[in-house]
């Protein structure tokens, strides 16, 4: 068969997922909390072809050239840049304004390069939730509410973690009855809405959000729901921010989805006119091939 | 082909249902004591699709796999208990709530025997009347727009005696002043119970403005509503104002652009899902 056929192919399943991943990000543009993914494509394996050769005292063979066998996805890159704030004046809306520096390096858009070549990527910081099965997430979604329990939880019912890794409960700890509300501060403290004394635990301490520091944020893995997990493996990427990490709480705002409509639109048309252009590609090569099966055979 | 149809059409189906609450706020501007609804997007769970070990190739940033979503839907739709503007009718019998509280009424209903029985319910409508009740010659009671019982601190039913005025004190205490001779004192005839509302999202809407509890959370409990405790700092700004009726706390300006962006963010979607189409047309036209 013709190699071409394939690689053209292979070019059409890759837009084809460029495409899937644009109208999932065009799907959550009111989502708070998203990160826009951008799916990257691979030209590979290359192949190194060679030609036979007959020589006195056996074959060998000479590099003729390489061939791409094609082009695939290879994978789909969340985006950590900032989303814009929007006030929603709702107490238990929570956002994370994060800009963690890292001694020496400037970052822009989330990425820099060192001066030695290397691609750094930017920490991020994000809320810590358990999910059902008691396991730890990561999410920048902060829009959440309180069950019947006094439990601190997202809109799916996941609970949120303090700084104890324990699910926060709004109760008074000078009365130990519930509290309607709750105060939080830009370091992510809770606060008693109306005194304004400090929530604390059964312990003393203070009882705060549990804010996680990704080291690389391209480790994380999205499950949905606003939720990522960290790969098996890799726990040690993720841990409490510092107390100096430029990462700021607000409360009664809302962080919306970083997904931009114009340059979505623009890659959608763009990934489809390039599955289009392989689509002709394909009606090509099947041309030559309906040549060559009906007409350079024929007596 | 099918995997961008599909984000763009729960994309839709989302936004759909997010002006369908946007449309209910706008219906309801005027209502007394109507709280706005707002819907929360979440994106749906995400699929990751399995590479072999070959694609850890140099320069890869993810872990192996695949990662697909599949656009985004409504997780909840809540309530927004903001306070609404109060407007002075003059009526003795209407009441606002300033502050963080509602007024307790009783709904019949029957019980799972069929036999009547009465259920808790909670309303931030202030538009009460007195009626007389037949069973009662005595006295008026204190009843909603739809004839649901005021019910006092001792959850009874507020009664005041006929050819009598009322008064309401702040702090919801109802002084009785007699028609019929105005230089008698005012005695109290009772207080209404004001509820603070712990947990505003576990309440259900039963409609005609009153709010009700889910079967499974038993109200003695006190998780999400319970009686105001005067000495609480959290409630201490609460005051029932007479004469006054709580309007609806939905704000046009917003809601408009609410509208708006939802109205963009589908047309987005629906020029995603044409593209889709595209895709699809040009996939069946390979050959022929």
């Amino acid at each position: 068969m013709l190699r071409g056929l394939y690689t053209a192919t292979a070019g059409m399943l890759s837009q084809q997922r460029r495409h899937d991943a644009i109208t999932n990000n065009i799907a959550n543009l009111n989502t708070p909390g998203f990160k826009q993914s951008q799916a990257v494509t691979r030209s590979f394996p290359e192949m190194l072809i060679r030609l036979l050769k007959e020589q006195p005292g056996g074959g060998s063979t000479v590099e003729w050239g390489r061939l791409h066998s094609g082009v695939l996805a290879e994978e789909a890159i969340a985006i950590h840049i900032q989303g814009d704030l929007r006030e929603t004046g709702n107490p238990l809306d929570f956002a994370i304004v994060s800009d963690i520096q890292v001694e020496g390096l400037v970052f822009n858009n989330g990425k820099t390069i060192t001066p030695e070549g290397e691609r750094v990527f930017q920490p991020q910081a994000f809320f810590t939730v358990l999910n059902a099965d008691g396991e730890e997430r990561y999410t920048r979604n902060g829009q959440f509410t309180v069950n019947e329990l006094g439990q601190l939880v997202t809109a799916e019912g996941f609970q949120v973690l303090g700084l104890d890794r324990q699910p926060i409960v709004l109760v008074d700890p000078a009365t130990q009855e519930p509290l309607s509300g709750v105060t939080v501060d830009k370091r992510g403290f809770l606060m008693h809405p109306v005194t304004g004394e400090p929530l604390t635990d059964a312990a003393g301490n203070s009882v705060g959000l549990l804010i996680s520091r990704v080291e690389n944020p391209n480790r994380l893995i999205p499950e949905g729901l606003g939720l990522y997990r960290i790969a098996p493996g890799e726990e040690a990427n993720v841990a409490p921010i510092n107390p100096d990490d430029q990462v700021q709480v607000f409360q009664g705002f809302v962080e919306g989805a970083n997904v931009d409509p114009v340059q979505s639109v623009v890659d959608m048309m763009t990934a489809a006119r390039l599955y289009e252009a392989n689509q002709k590609v394909i009606q090509a090569y099947d041309r030559s091939l309906e040549k060559a099966a009906n007409e350079v055979g024929r007596v | 082909m099918n995997h961008s149809m599909i984000n763009a059409l729960v994309g839709m189906q989302g936004l759909q249902q997010k002006l369908d609450v946007i449309a209910n706020n706008m219906a309801n501007l005027n209502t007394t004591g109507f709280k706005k609804k707002e819907a929360i997007f979440h994106d749906v769970l995400t699929t990751t699709m399995r590479q072999p070990e070959t694609f850890m190739q140099p320069g890869r940033l993810t872990p192996l796999g695949l990662t697909q979503g599949w656009g985004a839907k409504i997780s909840q739709i809540r309530t927004v208990m903001a306070q609404g503007p109060l407007k002075e009718t003059g009526q003795p019998t209407d009441l606002a709530i300033e502050g963080d509280a509602m007024f307790e009424i009783a709904v019949p209903t029957l019980d799972e025997n069929g036999q009547p029985t009465v259920r808790q319910a909670w309303t931030r409508d202030g538009a009460f009347t007195l009626v007389p009740r037949p069973e009662d010659a005595e006295n008026l009671h204190l009843v909603t727009a739809q004839g649901y019982p005021v019910v006092d601190v001792n959850g009874e039913p507020v009664r005041v005696p006929v050819n009598h005025s009322i008064k309401v004190d702040p702090d919801g205490t109802i002084f009785a002043y007699d028609d019929r001779a105005p230089d008698a004192a005012p005695f109290v005839v009772g207080q209404i119970r004001l509820v603070q509302v712990l947990r505003p999202q576990m309440l259900i809407h039963m409609g005609d403005n009153a709010y009700t509890l889910p079967d499974y959370i038993d109200p003695a409990l006190e998780q999400v509503v319970r009686q105001l405790d005067p000495n609480d700092p959290e409630v201490a700004n609460v005051a029932v104002r007479q004469g006054f009726l709580e309007q609806s706390n939905v704000n046009v300006a917003e809601e408009m652009a609410e509208l708006i962006a939802a109205q963009r963010a589908y047309q987005l979607n629906a020029r995603a899902l044409v593209s889709a189409d595209n895709l699809m047309h040009l996939a069946n036209t390979l050959r022929g």
